[in-house]
């Protein structure tokens, strides 16, 4: 199933200023089956916030932790600071939203 | 919570601290557990601080307030509306037990009315500043900012800059350009209401760049650097962007048709629908 949406996030605002516009990027699930384009997301919204609503608007487990990783570099986004200062926006990025899954105990 | 209730049956009695403050700001009691001072009342309503104008004759449109100082706003009473300036006591008294350790303006009742009446007037109090941002900060816990409601998330801005102090919600960031008008209509409906029932948080249409945008704020330009009155105006802002930002969001779009949309919203304010089922 490949799903378009609607604006999910609001131009930028940070608890510490304005960083400039909001900016557009595309999400999918791990497994590919959903894709969104997520346009005008705030800059300065922590990453965790951003891959818990992601995760809602797929329909996807609300009881599970979510990440995210910008498949540009691989890289896991840190979930405290702000996805702005994480993701590029200039080459439309893409991001896949990753189950934050532990093996083992402890 | 922090909706607005109906006013109690019978009036608390004021603390001293209060008469005193009224009696120096020109207030004078009216028996009925009132104070006025002009076109102006007073009354402590269970643990809230209410200052509020008389009632407009005129049918008002109320969402019409975004980017004053101070926490007045208009609120709609039946076909009528009026301002009204609200607070939780309990920030005097808590303010008040707790000795504050930061060069900052006493907070007392009196720092509270002057903040008000000033304000009334669209005026800030001569010589205020906002608070340090690292204290303003210091009182927020991490991601308090963040509002997260399923698949909405929202990031609140903190205003602190010479003269003006509030915290805003971008709820909707765009309002496409060519929504019908009965949508509009709604919008305004629904914000309206969210304003007259919620306290201190005010909502509106703001321009964002080449946007129109839907916005809730708090505003404590001209306020005594009050961490609980802060957290009240946080707290009840966040409640307020959780509640509606899905239904914005809804009725801000265009492609979704409803025959039911097409109608236009009820005139009637949320008491009077209460009351009517």
């Amino acid at each position: 199933m490949i799903m378009d949406t609607e604006t999910l996030l609001p131009p930028a605002r940070t608890s510490s200023g304005n960083h400039g516009n909001g900016f557009h990027f595309e999400a999918a699930d791990i497994t590919g089956t959903h894709l969104i384009d997520a346009r005008d997301v705030q800059r300065g919204t922590p990453a965790g916030a951003v891959a818990q609503a992601l995760a809602a608007r797929m329909d996807l487990p609300q009881n599970v932790p979510w990440a995210l990783r910008d498949d540009r570099t691989g890289n896991y986004l840190d979930e405290q600071r702000a996805i702005g200062d994480q993701v590029e926006s200039g080459e439309s990025p893409r991001l896949t939203l990753v189950p934050k899954a532990h093996l083992g105990a402890g | 919570m922090i909706m607005n209730a109906a006013s109690q049956s019978s009036p608390p009695v004021l603390p001293p601290c209060w008469q005193e403050a009224l009696a120096r700001a020109g207030f004078a009691a009216n028996g009925d557990g009132q104070f006025h001072q002009g076109n102006i009342s007073f009354r402590l309503d269970g643990r809230w601080v209410q200052l509020g104008t008389v009632t407009e004759p005129a049918p008002p449109e109320v969402i019409r307030d975004l980017g004053r100082p101070g926490l007045w706003k208009h609120v709609a009473e039946g076909q009528a509306g009026r301002r009204v300036f609200e607070f939780p006591a309990s920030a005097v008294a808590a303010e008040e037990a707790v000795p504050d350790e930061v060069e900052t303006t006493p907070i007392t009742p009196g720092a509270f009315l002057t903040w008000a009446l000033t304000s009334a007037k669209d005026g800030i109090v001569p010589g205020w500043q906002p608070p340090p941002r690292k204290l303003v900060e210091s009182w927020l816990s991490p991601g308090e900012l963040t509002v997260q409601a399923g698949p909405i998330v929202r990031q609140g801005e903190l205003i602190l800059r010479p003269g003006r102090w509030a915290v805003r919600f971008l709820i909707l960031p765009a309002v496409p350009a060519d929504l019908p008008f009965q949508r509009r209509d709604w919008l305004r409906a629904v914000l309206s209401d969210a304003q007259t029932l919620w306290r201190l948080v005010r909502l509106g249409f703001v321009s964002e760049g080449e946007n129109l945008a839907v916005a809730a704020e708090v505003d404590f330009s001209g306020s005594p650097a009050s961490e609980h009155l802060f957290l009240a105006g946080v707290h009840g802002v966040r409640h307020v962007v959780a509640t509606l930002a899905e239904t914005v969001e809804l009725l801000a779009d265009a492609s979704l048709a409803s025959q039911a949309l097409k109608l236009p919203p009820s005139s009637r304010t949320p008491t009077e629908r209460n009351q009517a089922t």
